[in-house]
């Protein structure tokens, strides 16, 4: 059921928090357009290569979503939501079994679930794809680009996102 | 080992004591976070493998690496100030040993368990790996907290303790720069101190 008319756990405009997940750690705005619809700009460091000692430096993933909410469950003090939603992208990340750092733009789509609290905490925790071109250059100095593969291969490992209406 | 599971046995009948016959509400969450490794004191005794003397070493030492570490618990309250967790995860002790550690935690909060407040935390528990091996790593975990109470039984905690793990290593002999066999070795003790802060959800 996509959710409709004001709901106690609906707080609109902005919130802001932490987004925490295997694949890094960073910081989340999330504009709530209407009481089913938020949009999302997550800005964090991508740690996995360095999880796996792939590498001592994070890169950095900059990206946007559009999610809509589908209603599970509510109780006068919180509701749980089925979200999906799809976006872009860009960062300048390691791909999978690639020693370089490279830009990656991607288009992006994601699923999972998000508790809204009247106390103004919102929790997310999302799987996301995301379908990318790794863009480098090689010694000659010629572009090259690959498909992003580390977005396919890691979409299975969640991120949660905690964040705070004002 | 004896000493840990009266450690355990003690704070769980401590909480139970102190229930007061309150109805008893069980949760379930995780924990996760960073943990920042400060100070290490070690005693390595040996015996040196060419020459045969021994060497006695011991000290404090900065460390300065950090890890992570994420925990699935199981809680139960014990009264309206106290509850008592049984956490098993995933961390690093330091900065090339990972372990799965088994820990008894109580938390004592100062508004009541369902409260936005202060906690006072104290854990202590057991490498899980090392039954197999019985090379016992243990854990003190003392900290302190605040409890975001998010309504419907959720409940968002933050967290910051000192994490004490008391480890035995293999003893890395710098003068024949190789590591010491277990037959030389006579003691190989480490405590490592480190900072940790994390977030718990519970449901």
């Amino acid at each position: 059921m996509l959710l409709s008319g004001a709901s106690v756990a609906y707080a609109g405009g902005g919130s802001t928090g932490l987004f925490h997940s295997p694949k890094g750690f960073g910081l989340v705005f999330e504009w709530e357009c209407s009481p089913a619809i938020y949009n999302s700009y997550l800005l964090y460091a991508d740690c996995f290569p360095m999880l796996t000692g792939d590498s001592t430096v994070p890169g950095i993933k900059l990206d946007f979503s559009h999610n809509k909410m589908f209603c599970l469950s509510e109780t006068p003090e919180r509701r749980i939501c089925l979200i999906a939603g799809g976006g872009f992208g860009a960062g300048y990340v390691q791909d999978y079994d690639m020693q370089k750092y490279s830009l990656c733009p991607m288009l992006l789509g994601r699923t999972g679930l998000r508790a809204m609290y009247t106390k103004g905490l919102r929790l997310e925790l999302a799987w996301q794809l995301e379908l990318g071109l790794s863009v480098r250059r090689n010694t000659k100095g010629d572009y090259l680009s690959t498909l992003y593969k580390a977005g396919i291969y890691r979409a299975f490992l969640p991120g949660l996102k905690i964040s705070y209406a004002f | 080992m004896k000493r840990l599971s009266a450690i355990m046995s003690v704070l769980f009948l401590c909480c139970f004591s102190l229930s007061g016959g309150e109805k008893q509400k069980l949760h379930f969450g995780l924990e996760w976070g960073l943990s920042y490794n400060i100070k290490s004191y070690y005693h390595f005794n040996y015996l040196d493998a060419t020459v045969g003397y021994r060497v006695d070493e011991k000290g404090w030492e900065q460390i300065g690496d950090s890890n992570a570490f994420i925990a699935a618990f199981m809680s139960l309250d014990m009264g309206k100030h106290l509850d008592l967790s049984l956490r098993a995860g995933y961390f690093g002790v330091s900065d090339a040993r990972r372990v799965f550690p088994l820990m008894l935690q109580g938390n004592c909060y100062l508004r009541g368990n369902d409260c936005d407040g202060i906690f006072f935390s104290a854990g202590a528990g057991l490498v899980l790996g090392d039954f197999v091996n019985a090379q016992y790593t243990y854990l003190l975990r003392p900290g302190t907290g605040y409890r975001l109470a998010l309504g419907s039984d959720d409940y968002l905690d933050f967290t910051l303790s000192i994490r004490c793990a008391y480890d035995r290593p293999r003893v890395w002999d710098r003068a024949e720069k190789e590591y010491v066999t277990g037959r030389n070795t006579l003691r190989n003790n480490i405590w490592y101190y480190a900072l940790c802060f994390g977030f718990a959800l519970s449901f």
